[in-house]
């Protein structure tokens, strides 16, 4: 009985971790390509840089609670930086120091 | 009232529009004048000790022994070293090495701004010589050697009316004035919006006179450096990712604040903490 509920609980683990590497991997892909976008638009956050290196070492060491956590930070970031993008297509004008 | 609002936009509208350079340059300096009247605007070219009086004291005793001195030695050193083909750099510039105030330009055959720096590296690659590290010694050197040559000399940048290079100027006045990185600063936050007050121990500059005492020796780098380093180290202080030194978005942003800074003498090079 004792072995039985070993087997599921390790079972049930090993499942957990293998789903929440799928998500991180997955998180990490749309953080990057999130990043391309707004590097692209002039916009980048050095923040999200650093996220994306921390969640590319998680993954190489196969911490997928960690690749999880610094993943969604960096997608989380850059689609704020791009939000900034948009925002500042215009809001700059009302800055500019007028006569 | 919808007719009112749409009035009031137009009008907003109208006064973007006929925004010119030199009505920027007028109304920046009109705003620091009134900002900061008790100091006249030639004096904000030495930037924060324009404005406090104890960090004065200690810059003006700093300048006594200029730290940037041995590199203008060898600017000098370099500006007469002759390339591998016999020519030196007066065959690009000419023989007076006095040439800052013209910087930057537009060039409308390379459809771009040029800076002094990626002009040198223009010279060098038309006399068969490798491109020099922008945020290198030598190029610092070769900077600093021009920018004490054109001490005084007044900043005379032109914007041709050319959609381009008027294109360029507005790309460099819209990085100004954008918020950028996770902080969400702006250059404008700190050099215009607070100008003059303190950001924790140190008191901010005013945007006017920026660029007139490049390449600086700055106490944290331990060496003298260019003004693209700078806007880079700004970049990074509210976290946003930099660009590469001599960038289109520098360069054009350079010809922005140069602009802003036309008829002020140049001073270069300075030091700074």
């Amino acid at each position: 009985m004792r072995l039985l509920a070993g087997l599921t609980l390790a079972f049930c683990a090993a499942a957990t971790q293998a789903a929440d590497c799928e998500q991180g991997a997955e998180l990490l892909s749309q953080a990057q390509k999130a990043y391309a976008d707004v590097v692209e638009v002039g916009f980048a956050w050095k923040t999200t840089e650093d996220y994306l290196q921390d969640a590319q070492k998680a993954e190489m060491d196969g911490d997928c609670a960690a690749l999880n956590t610094h993943a969604l930070r960096a997608l989380n970031t850059a689609k704020a930086a791009m939000e900034q993008s948009l925002v500042e297509q215009e809001a700059w004008r009302n800055r500019v120091p007028k006569g | 009232m919808r007719l009112l609002m749409t009035m009031a936009l137009c009008c907003g509208f109208a006064v973007n529009v006929s925004a010119t350079p030199e009505s920027d340059r007028e109304a920046l300096r009109s705003y620091f004048e009134k900002r900061i009247p008790n100091v006249p605007l030639e004096e904000h070219i030495n930037g924060a000790y324009a404005l406090d009086e104890a960090k004065r004291a200690q810059w003006l005793a700093m300048e006594d022994f200029p730290p940037y001195e041995f590199t203008i030695d060898e600017g000098a050193d370099l500006w007469e070293e002759a390339f591998d083909n016999g020519e030196t750099y007066a065959s690009c510039f000419g023989d007076s090495p006095a040439i800052k105030a013209g910087f930057p330009y537009w060039d409308a055959e390379q459809g771009q701004v040029i800076t002094l720096d990626l002009a040198i590296n223009q010279c060098r690659e038309a006399n068969g010589e490798e491109a020099l590290d922008y945020l290198g010694e030598e190029m610092a050197a070769l900077t600093a050697f021009i920018a004490y040559e054109s001490r005084d000399e007044l900043i005379a940048v032109e914007i041709p009316e050319d959609p381009a290079a008027l294109a360029a100027y507005e790309s460099g006045k819209a990085f100004y004035y954008q918020r950028r990185g996770q902080l969400n600063f702006s250059c404008s936050s700190c050099h215009v919006d607070m100008a003059n007050n303190m950001l924790r121990a140190e008191r901010l500059s005013a945007g006017i006179g920026h660029t007139t005492h490049w390449p600086v020796y700055r106490l944290k780098w331990n060496a003298v450096g260019p003004l693209h380093k700078r806007f880079m180290e700004c970049n990074d202080q509210v976290k946003a990712k930099s660009f590469a030194p001599q960038s289109e978005e520098y360069r054009n942003l350079e010809y922005f604040m140069t602009y802003m800074a036309n008829d002020l003498p140049l001073n270069g090079p300075a030091s700074r903490k």
